[in-house]
Parts: C-alpha cells; structure tokens; sequence
C-alpha cells in the first residue's frame, strides 16, 4: 500500500435513542493510502455514512481518532477535506456560481478569484451556462453535478462522498460515475466513497472495504485490479462478474443471523 | 404560481369580478340605508377627492405612519434576535416562551389604559402600544423559521469550514429570510391596526380623526378614512412582500 | 408509562416555571421602587385579585364580559369557517373573494368602531359586532390557508375508492381540515378576546371595560393590572381548552401536536 494520507484508529460512535444507547461503530480502525480510491460498501444503515462523517469531522466520536497527514484532526471539519452529500444538499438561497464557490468565500477568498475558479470547475462537470440558476430548477443529476464542482473547488486533498449517487435514477447514475472516473483520471485525489452498491463500488475504486450491518465491523478488504481508465467494457470483464459475486456472498454470510 | 398566463389573468378577471359585484352591492345597500347610515360607494368617491385634496387628511396620516414605524422598528429589532435565539437555544426558548404566550393571547387594547398611566398620551405612548402590539408575532414567526432551519444547510456549511459567524450570515440568515419577511409583514398588520386604536382612544392624530367623523352627518368621510386604511395596509403589505421577492429571487421560486 | 411522561413533563416545565418566578421577582422589585400608582408589585396585584374573586365581583364581570365575546365569536365561526374552507377548494370563490378578505385584513377593525356605533348603538349589539368583525379576517384567512394545502392525494385517494361528495367530505376533507379549523379557532378566540376587551373600552363603558378605566382614572394600577392579569389568564385558558378538544376530537393525531 502507497504512503498512509487518513489512518481512522479504534473509532467507537454510539447514538443515543429514547430506549437507550445504539451503537453504530464499535473500535473500527481504517487506513487510506494517499491518492488511492475506497469504497466503503455496506448495506444501508449499517454505519459506513457515520464512519464518514466521523472523517470528515462533522461527527465527534465517542472514543478513538481520526489522523491525517500525522495530525490529529478528529471532529475537525475543513483541513483539505470536502463533501459531497447524498441529498446534494446545495444551499437553496444561493445560485449555482455561489453554490460551488461557496468553501472558497468561507475561506476568505476574494469575489473575483473565487468566482473565476467557479466557472471553471462548472464547465469541468458540464454544466456551463448554468451560473445564474438556483437548485431548485436544476435536475437531480444537474444537482449533484453541483454538489461535486463544489467539493473539488476548495481543491481537497482528500474527497468524501456519502451515497452521492444514491438518490439518482440508474442512467443518471452511470453516466456521473464515468463523469466522476474522468474528473479523477485528470487529477487523482484520495476518495473516500460510501455507497451500498456494489457494481458502483467495484467500478470506481481501487479498493473495497465490505461492512456487515449496525454495527458495522469490516468483513472484507479487497483490491479492485482492474486495469484504469475503465470504461463501459470493464463491467462486462467475467473477473468483474466474478467479484460482483463473490461480494454478494461475503454481504449475505455477513447479514445472516440478523433480524 | 405555477399557473400559466391565459389561468392567471382569469385569476385577475375573477378577483375584479369580485370587487365589482362588492361595489354594486355598497351602492344598492348605501342607496337604501342613506348616507346618514352609510354612503353609497358613489357618494364616497366622490368624497375621497374632497379628502385627498383638503390638506389635513393625508398630512395626519403620514404623521401617524412615521411614528408608528418607530414602534415597528423596534419590535422587528427586538423580536428578530429574540424569535432567532429562542429557536435556536433550548434554554431560551424554555426562559421566554411562557411569557411569549402570555403577551399574545393579551389583547393591546387592555394595555391602553395601563400604558397611558405609564407613559402620557403622548409620543412614548403610541410608541409602546405599538411595540407590544409588534414584537410577539415577530417573535413567533422567526421562532418557527429559527426552528425549522434544515440540520443539512448547516452540515454542509461546517463541512466546508465555516465558523460560527460565516455560519450565521450564509446559512441562518437567508434560511431565515422569507420567515423575516411573513414575520415583518403580519408585524405590520398588527402595528397599523394598533396605531390606528392607540390614537381612537386618545383621539389624536389620523386615528382621532377618524373616530371624531364619525360624529358628523354623514357617513362618507369616515369610510373615506377607512377607504384609506385598507389601501395603506393593501399597499404596505404588497410591498413588503414584492421587497422580499426582489431580494431573494429563490423565495418566490419556493412557493411555485 | 405514567411515571416517565410525568418526569419529562417536570423536566420541561421546570425552567420555565424559573423564567416565570425570575420575571415576577422583577417585577416585584421594580414594582416596590416606583410608586404604586404607576406599577404595583405582583404580590398587590394577586391579593386585589383574591380579593375581588371572593367578593364574587371578577368572575360576574368575566362571565358578563363573557356574554357578548362567546356571542360574536360564534357567528364569526359561523361565518368565517364556511367561507374559508370554500375559498380554500373553490378556486372561483377565492378569486372573487380574496380581494375582499384582503382588504378587510389589511384594515384595522377597532376603526369601523363609528359605523358600528352609527349601526348598533353603544351596547350588546355593538360589542358582538365589533367581536364578530374582528374574529372573522383572521379566521378566515387561517382556514383558506389550510384548505388549500389539503394533501390532494388525500383527495384522490378518496375519489379513487369511490366516494361520494358528501361521502368525501365526511372520510376525507373534515378529518383533514380539523387541525387548521382548530389553529383558526385559536387565532379566532385571541382575537375575540382582544376585542371583547376593546368594545367595552370604546363603546360604553361596561363590565371588565369599565373596571379597567375606573382603575386608570383614580390611578390604582393594582387594580388595573388584576384585570389585565384576568384577561390574560382567560386567554390562556381559552388557548388551553382549544388544545385539549383538538387533542379529543382527533385522536389519530396524539402525541403530533405536542412540539
């Protein structure tokens, strides 16, 4: 494995509910190789999204920490990081311009700088002539098209994105993750991608690493071998079906004996 | 919103209808009863010209108007912040909510008679009745808005970094604006009806004048005056309204 | 589970019974400095309005009070809930009507005070007037509102089973509407009580009206306010009844409405 950029050591999260105490994660631990590509695949509910938070910062665990870099960054949102969500969630209030330079005016950059670096990431995600729109009347795909040239203009380090493809149709859905390949082919930044597809998984990462359900613990971590760019024809490779199966098992062993 | 042109100014046809068919009735009615009881609407336009013209009506309601917007303004200074906090902390939300509710459910025209013994009738007086009469529903409307502000808009913006402050300015406060807006707009409402009783009671300003017509032998002035009313709070309502659109484009998109 | 309901109740009702007894002792203090004429202390005011219960005089004039407000506010209901609910379903009814509620909202009603003195004279007939007029914009408005936002699938579930009209408003539009003929009520009574006090202090001055001003004149702010409080306390009172037959009259809905 290249050099470690994230290490996630021993992180434990529970929820409180109003019959008691959930726990989500208990003790996970985690690394992520610089500019490498995980997928984190669970089935729904399991606690991965959680996991990402806890990354990202935006969720303090209960105990253990979060390193990147060598720095201890634990329920510490910013230093590199973005997000893309699984709602999108882009502000309503803002246009598409303003959405995607959103982090760039959180970090005190200039109008004209950070307007200009905009426009251009809008165009790199295909949606040039949309500056001056507002969510809401852009299409989901065109939404989360949004959400990504958002996260890619503070120019992270690392990118986390939770289901991000979750709450689009099927086509839609292929045709961004192809989208997402190329932008990443240009510039390889680390990735960390939380979804429950496993076609998804497998297509995108470099990496997979397979929780069983709440709380989630790792049943599996597995090398993606196949070769980059991939294409339309890397899921028809049979060592592409091959693995899609033998996922499939390690999830139904995993969930077997749960409610 | 949503409606297509050709539906919309149906719309508008049928809201004229309704008016015509309003001012038909008044006429009929005011024929019958004679201007003494009530003035056909004929008599009152007539009179309306007559009113607008004489040089004290117009005066005296803009006197009143300006300063009942000091009452207003410090109701939208004070119950903004106060309607924000409560809905954002459980500890002032649970600190002043007992006496939100009491203050609502208190009519301002049983303040009057205290009021006149705390401050006089004057200047500090109008000020306070309409203050009391503002602030609450201020307070309500952002409290609901402060409430409802989505837990996403505000993980995303700390996802991204964003301070305390940032936090406020780009998230809370256009979160918060068409609440600002409705809360500014039925504050209104409840500031002019509580000008126009302040001064009733104390007979002064457009307010005395009104309530001082209504000894004379005809009827038509004084609706003349209420003809007025409607039209400032129609007016000011719309335009705060028309205001908000302006200023947040995807509001008026939120509503399609 | 009797005992955690009471214990959550106690829990949220203890810093507001602090922020009660925190704003009486202000008041108290604040009452004591300045001269009784202009501000009594709180402890004055609950002992005239002891006082005044037990010599039967508070609750003959509520219950006088009471007469014209319980009068105007059910004709305003007659009126003012019908129309509403039309304005809200019939889009040619909201057309036709929505300039006319709209001005009447937008005007304030304390000034059609001469006309109904020129109408009804200074007595019963002209509180009740003054009651309805000033309950029936709100009213009207509150219910329009809410019909209109009746969850059309609501509707067209109703329709697709087969129901009647009649049958439809009895299954499907009366359960539906009864949460905002209920806030319609509320707002209805705020307002009829506003104007119950209002037509006795602007028409001849009679029961709680007339007690208010004798006060303000001899300057025996004690008095005053024990009224002011009783108005106060009945509004809530009124608000609280409302709550509890809404929580009777839908059942379904237990446990919603409490936030």
């Amino acid at each position: 494995m290249p050099e470690v950029k994230l290490a996630v050591r021993n992180v434990s999260k529970a929820f409180r509910t109003p019959t008691g105490s959930l726990p989500v994660l208990v003790d996970q631990s985690l690394n992520v190789g610089d500019r490498e590509f995980l997928a984190l695949l669970g089935p729904s509910g399991c606690g991965k999204s959680t996991l990402l938070r806890i990354i990202d910062g935006l969720v303090q665990p209960d105990s253990g920490e979060v390193i990147q870099d060598g720095r201890n960054v634990t329920g510490r949102t910013g230093f590199g990081k973005a997000m893309v969500f699984q709602t999108f969630d882009l502000f309503p209030w803002r246009t598409v311009l303003d959405n995607v330079a959103f982090g760039l005016e959180v970090r005190g950059v200039d109008r004209k700088t950070r307007h200009e670096r905009a426009r251009r990431l809008i165009e790199q995600v295909g949606l040039a002539g949309f500056e001056r729109s507002f969510p809401r009347q852009l299409s989901g795909g065109m939404q989360q098209r949004v959400g990504i040239a958002r996260a890619l203009a503070v120019d992270p380090d690392i990118l986390l994105m939770d289901e991000p493809f979750g709450a689009l149709d099927v086509m839609t859905r292929e045709v961004l993750q192809d989208e997402l390949l190329g932008i990443w082919q240009q510039d390889r930044k680390t990735v960390v991608f939380v979804t429950h597809g496993v076609e998804e998984a497998l297509y995108l990462a470099d990496r997979v690493v397979i929780y069983s359900p709440r709380p989630a613990r790792v049943c599996a971590d597995l090398t993606v071998p196949f070769p980059r760019p991939r294409s339309e024809e890397t899921r028809w490779l049979p060592a592409f079906a091959e693995m899609r199966r033998e996922i499939g098992e390690i999830l139904k062993q995993a969930g077997k004996g749960r409610p | 919103m949503a409606e297509s042109s050709p539906f919309r100014s149906a719309g508008r046809l049928g809201s004229l209808a309704g008016i015509a068919i309003a001012l038909v009735v008044w006429e009929v009615a005011g024929r019958a009863a004679g201007s003494a009881r009530f003035a056909p609407f004929s008599e009152v336009a007539r009179e309306f010209l007559t009113v607008l013209g004489d040089g004290l009506t117009l005066p005296a309601l803009g006197s009143s108007l300006l300063q009942m917007l000091v009452g207003y303004g410090a109701g939208l200074a004070v119950g903004v912040p106060l309607g924000v906090l409560m809905g954002r902390q459980a500890w002032a939300d649970r600190a002043f909510q007992p006496w939100v509710s009491m203050m609502v459910v208190t009519s301002t025209a049983a303040l009057v008679p205290l009021l006149i013994v705390l401050f006089g009738t004057g200047f500090w007086f109008r000020t306070a009745v309409v203050f009391l009469a503002t602030v609450w529903y201020v307070v309500i409307t952002t409290y609901q808005g402060a409430r409802g502000i989505d837990p996403r808009y505000l993980g995303a913006a700390r996802s991204f970094g964003a301070g305390g402050w940032q936090t406020f300015r780009m998230v809370h406060l256009p979160a918060l604006f068409p609440y600002l807006i409705t809360g500014a707009s039925v504050g209104l409402v409840h500031a002019i009806r509580a000008m126009v009783m302040a001064e009733m009671y104390v007979l002064i300003g457009f307010g005395g004048r009104l309530q001082q017509t209504g000894l004379s032998i005809s009827t038509a002035p004084l609706l003349c005056y209420l003809l007025l009313l409607m039209l400032v709070g129609v007016v000011a309502t719309g335009g705060l309204r028309w205001i908000g659109g302006r200023l947040a484009p995807w509001y008026e998109e939120a509503r399609a | 589970m009797p005992g955690r309901y009471g214990k959550v109740r106690l829990e949220s009702w203890g810093p507001q019974a602090l922020s009660v007894a925190v704003g009486l002792t202000v008041w108290e203090i604040a009452g004591r400095l300045v001269s009784a004429a202009i501000l009594a202390p709180p402890s004055r005011v609950l002992a005239r309005m002891a006082a005044m219960t037990a010599s039967g005089e508070l609750p003959a004039l509520l219950a006088a009070s009471s007469l014209h407000m319980l009068a105007g506010f059910g004709l305003a209901v007659l009126v003012a809930v019908p129309i509403g609910f039309l304005m809200g379903r019939v889009p040619w009814v909201s057309r036709l009507l929505d300039p006319l509620v709209t001005a009447f909202y937008s005007l304030p009603t304390v000034a059609l005070v001469p006309l109904i003195v020129i109408w009804f004279g200074l007595f019963y007939a002209a509180r009740v007037a003054l009651v309805f007029c000033m309950a029936v914009p709100d009213m009207i408005v509150v219910m329009a509102a809410g019909a209109r936002d009746i969850d059309q699938r609501l509707v067209d579930a109703g329709r697709s089973l087969g129901a009647g009209w009649m049958q439809q408003f009895r299954t499907v539009l009366l359960p539906a509407s009864l949460p905002f003929v209920f806030t319609a009520l509320r707002v209805g009574a705020v307002r009829a009580i506003n104007a119950m006090i209002t037509a006795e202090l602007f028409f001849a001055a009679v029961n709680l009206g007339a007690s208010m001003k004798k006060a303000a004149s001899a300057f025996d702010s004690a008095g005053l306010l024990a009224v002011l409080a009783t108005l106060c306390l009945a509004g809530l009172a009124v608000q609280e009844l409302l709550r509890l037959l809404e929580t009777w009259a839908s059942p379904w809905r237990q446990g919603v409405g409490n936030g």
